[in-house]
């Protein structure tokens, strides 16, 4: 194999797969980055087993072939030589030379067939979405993903492919988000639910710029393509758990406070919670909300106030209803609030021990986005 | 207040209980040594408690059984009788409570009581009603007790302790650092081996000794925090009476086994059954937990133990019983036998405060549900109602 390329491009591309090698692996050919080559164009590949990620770039090709290289050592070399040319050849024992206008670096690689390689599946469903779509979708739930190791069936975003829309959402039993998209229009046959594992929804939004995207899978496999990118993993063997049963649809104080108030005034009560359950509680009336946080065992207290209105259905103020008092995970409701992008938001309530759901104060077109979170007991 | 501007504790502690309260209701066991603990057969336990006949030989509590038989073979070796030391404990609290309001139990065999403001009914004579109790106890139940007076709880306790058995021990008033003085540093209660040996070192024997360095070279020398130490030397504690007790810290549970085992199935339904007693004790107290730590005791004596701090209170077992076996597997070590596994929950909560709720999971179902058991089981016995996981025990 032999090929030239700038070091800055390689380096691009080397970086874009570093995050999925594995910091530490029983497989030590998994520390390696696969490079193949055919004519001028150049796929790498980086895999921990469970996720495949391979980017193609376009380098002066010469010598077709395939090698193995060890990641670290290779990215540390091409980020300090990002101006220079590099022109880099394999010889038939795996030695990777890589040389600049006055250096010469010289790299022990592995046999290419030693990597493990995706398997790749022809009788996959296929749907394309724009990639702002993807993206975005994405991003707006997955902080909501499940991190114990206990429930796996939650350790991921849901996909939920309907007849005309499409789903979003993740829970973690104590707050869950979920966006839908009701413009969607079905490009086949398919209604199909898979769970895309955090990790890889995680690697998708790092590598994804937007690219408009074509998500392949079947129950047991995901391929998803975009840019120069193609990402492999395996989906969540599990069931969702049914999640529309425990969205309130009767909660009937509606409240609409300012995003920026509410989130400052969380980020400020977090300092004063307990560390573990983080809790704060709201005292909410007509026209202001109290928030309170407390940690006893350290002697610290904070409280604030901040300005809200009961709403009705339609939006307008609603005076008849009786203040209350309800506690959340402060880091919860901020994770919520942080999702919506209008300046008001609203959160509505049943009581306190029932789900709150947070709102924008106007959903972006076509699209439906709630974020609900369980409260803290008030004790 | 009483006259004497300060308060009037008692500290009751039984003599011997268990083996006293065998020998009442077994008169034919008196005037000869006596272990309460186990029968001859039952070469893995330990003492329980040995009366004073066997205490002269040499026997302690917690003493392996095989030890005290080889000290005292003629004594009489018996099991502790389920339920006989609760229900002598409660006709003695009874007593308390025809003197005063005030007591604050410690254990099945020791109480606080606060006679301040009773003592006027005696003449303000505390010792002539340390003697009106004492008789109370001794010629209802036929036990005895020891009683020490002080103006403060750890006076009053390391009083009862001085003159054993049947005895009244006076700390006296304002003299309290002069009283302790003298006495050496094993009477200091909840001072372990481990504190005493630290101690020594430094040539602290006696209890006035601690006071000859100040706080910052325990903490910095030593490495013990001594606040309370130096309070006990000065003769200073509490002298808060409480009828609910202090607050209670944590929850322990811990089973030595019949002979040593490394048997993973039977240990993680030891653990289960652990988990289940102090949960079930933790939902009748109304409280609720988010830290476990599990210990463990190998067969050579060494004892290991690791903590997991969860993310929400709770007093059901199995929201805490996966990272249990986590937490124990790591502490199983290859040819290396357990003889003794031990639960405890700490970072204590009353009621339902902070906990946070579950969409997908009925918290107050599930604690319900266990909460119906515990009365079913505390109506029969624990045997009635039994999880999978328990079946093994």
């Amino acid at each position: 194999m032999k090929f030239s390329v700038k070091g800055d491009k390689l380096a691009e591309y080397l970086s874009k797969l570093n995050s999925v090698i594995p910091s530490r692996s029983p497989l030590p050919i998994l520390d390696n980055i696969l490079f193949d080559l055919k004519g001028n164009e150049l796929k790498l590949l980086a895999s921990d087993l469970e996720i495949f990620i391979r980017t193609t770039l376009e380098v002066e090709g010469k010598k077709d072939g395939r090698v193995a290289i060890p990641a670290r050592r290779l990215l540390d070399i091409s980020r300090t030589l990002t101006s220079a040319s590099l022109s880099v050849e394999v010889n038939d024992k795996n030695r990777i030379t890589i040389k600049t206008s006055n250096g010469k670096y010289t790299i022990g690689g592995e046999p290419a067939e030693d990597f493990p390689s995706p398997e790749e599946k022809s009788d996959l469903h296929t749907i394309n979405l724009d990639g702002h779509t993807f993206k975005r979708y994405l991003s707006k739930t997955i902080h909501a993903v499940n991190t114990d190791e206990l429930r796996r069936n939650m350790s991921g975003v849901l996909m939920d492919v309907n007849r005309n829309e499409l789903k979003f959402v993740a829970t973690d039993g104590f707050r869950l988000a979920k966006i839908i998209k009701k413009d969607f229009k079905k490009q086949s046959e398919i209604e199909e639910k898979i769970i895309i594992p955090l990790k890889t929804g995680q690697h998708i939004m790092k590598l994804n710029n937007n690219d408009d995207s074509n998500i392949e899978f079947d129950d047991i496999d995901l391929k998803v393509s975009f840019s120069d990118v193609e990402i492999y993993s395996k989906l969540i063997d599990d069931s969702f758990p049914s999640y529309e049963n425990v969205i309130p649809k009767d909660n009937d104080k509606i409240l609409k406070v300012s995003k920026i108030l509410l989130s400052d005034s969380l980020k400020r009560a977090l300092i004063f919670a307990d560390v573990i359950t983080k809790r704060v509680r709201l005292e909410i009336k007509s026209g202001s909300m109290e928030i309170k946080a407390d940690n006893p065992e350290i002697v610290s207290e904070g409280e604030e106030t901040i300005e809200c209105t009961f709403v009705s259905n339609s939006g307008s103020e609603d005076f008849d209803k009786s203040p209350f008092v309800i506690a959340f995970n402060a880091s919860y409701l901020l994770d919520a609030v942080s999702q919506m992008e209008t300046e008001e938001i609203n959160i509505s309530f049943g009581n306190s021990s029932k789900a709150a759901i947070t709102t924008p104060s106007k959903q972006a077109d076509n699209e439906d986005f709630i974020e609900l979170i369980m409260p803290v007991r008030v004790g | 207040m009483s006259e004497f501007g300060h308060k009037i504790i008692f500290h009751i502690d039984m003599d011997a209980f268990f083996a006293s309260c065998e020998e009442a209701i077994r008169p034919e066991l008196k005037n000869k040594p006596l272990v309460v603990g186990g029968t001859k057969e039952d070469k893995r336990s330990i003492v329980a408690c040995p009366n004073y006949l066997a205490r002269a030989k040499g026997v302690r509590t917690a003493m392996p059984l095989t030890k005290a038989m080889a000290l005292v073979p003629e004594a009489n070796f018996i099991r502790s009788t389920k339920g006989l030391y609760s229900d002598y404990s409660k006709k003695v609290r009874e007593i308390f409570y025809k003197y005063t309001p005030v007591v604050q139990p410690m254990s099945v065999d020791e109480a606080f009581l606060d006679v301040t403001e009773v003592l006027h009914l005696h003449n303000n004579d505390h010792i002539k009603l340390a003697e009106i109790i004492k008789n109370e106890i001794k010629s209802t139940l036929k036990i005895t007790c020891s009683i020490g007076i002080a103006a403060n709880k750890i006076c009053a306790k390391i009083g009862s302790k001085f003159n054993k058995p049947d005895g009244i021990t006076v700390v006296p008033f304002g003299k309290e650092k002069e009283f302790l003085a003298e006495l050496t540093i094993d009477k200091i209660p909840g001072a372990g081996k481990a504190t005493q040996d630290k101690l020594k070192k430094y040539g602290i024997i006696k209890i006035g000794d601690i006071l000859k360095y100040n706080k910052s070279f325990y903490e910095n020398e030593i490495g013990i925090h001594t606040s309370f130490l130096i309070n006990v030397a000065s003769g200073k504690s509490s002298d808060k009476v409480s009828e609910f007790g202090e607050d209670r810290k944590s929850l322990s549970k811990e089973n030595t086994f019949w002979e040593d085992t490394d048997d993973r199935d039977f240990l993680q339904s030891e653990l289960y059954y652990l988990m289940e007693r102090c949960c079930q004790k933790l939902r009748s107290i109304n409280t609720k937990s988010r830290t476990i730590t599990v210990k463990v005791k190998y067969f050579d004596f060494k004892v290991n133990q690791k903590s997991f701090t969860g993310k929400k209170y709770s007093n059901v077992e199995t929201d805490f019983y996966d990272d249990a076996v986590e937490l124990m597997d790591k502490m199983l070590v290859k040819k290396k036998k357990l003889r003794l596994l031990g639960i405890k929950f700490s970072e204590l909560v009353k009621g339902d405060a902070a906990m946070q709720e579950n969409m997908f999971d009925d918290v107050d179902k599930k604690e319900n549900l266990l909460k119906k058991i515990d009365k079913i089981r505390k109506k029969y016995n624990y045997d009635v109602v039994k999880f999978g996981r328990t079946f093994k025990i």
